[in-house]
């Protein structure tokens, strides 16, 4: 299966993407697949790499064209944390596909549970490990 | 559980499901099996309220019997139950 990533210095702007796959990183253009409505609409300027970096650390601003400003403490040398995929977006998340599978057919169990998909039946259990 | 509790735990069991369909039909809007799924706990579901507000009175506004009367105020409110 082929994990997508977008690579630092691209997400921002909405010009390209990178897949991941065992054989390293191959860019390919968003334009594969769905259509991606970063690259068309307001936020088509190129930005050169400070403001993307600064575009990146600050989130979207309201008007989609002023980078926001970031604090001073905020810039510069990195204290602690680890270099680990240094350059990458944070926290990016993923999901599979959910299927029409494994419904429990008792409705009152399923309300028990909190969820009618036993995929997605994680009870919360502080300690625990699943 | 008396049968009024257990007809409002059926009520409300039932509306789970269909809050849970309903959430995954938003994300595949063309499951048929999904589709039917719903159609059956949305056929449930209104036959429980028929028969919960048949015997106990109005489970909201629209429920409430105005033959005789607004009722939502005179019976016992469904959370009394």
């Amino acid at each position: 299966m082929m994990e997508y990533r977008n690579p630092a210095g691209t997400d921002a702007v909405g010009m390209a993407a990178e897949s991941v796959t065992s054989d390293g990183p191959v860019s390919r253009p968003f334009s594969e697949g769905r259509p991606d409505r970063r690259a068309s609409g307001r936020r088509t300027r190129r930005m050169n790499r400070t403001q993307e970096n600064t575009f990146r650390a600050a989130g979207d601003p309201d008007d989609g064209q002023t980078p926001m400003p970031i604090a001073e403490d905020g810039q510069g040398e990195a204290c602690c944390g680890g270099t680990f995929l240094a350059g990458y977006s944070l926290a990016m998340a993923y999901f599979p596909d959910q299927d029409w599978a494994g419904i429990y057919e008792d409705e009152e169990a399923a309300l028990r549970q909190g969820t009618l998909f036993a995929a997605l039946d994680f009870p919360f259990c502080p300690g625990c490990r699943r | 559980m008396n049968e009024r509790q257990k007809l409002m735990q059926k009520i409300q069991a039932c509306c789970f499901v269909l809050t849970e369909t309903g959430l995954y039909l938003d994300t595949h809007p063309s499951c048929r099996k999904a589709l039917r799924y719903f159609e059956k706990y949305r056929r449930m579901r209104d036959e429980a309220v028929r028969q919960y507000e048949q015997r106990y009175g109005a489970l909201t506004y629209t429920g409430a019997d105005t033959a005789n009367g607004w009722n939502w105020v005179t019976e016992p409110f469904p959370w009394e139950a």
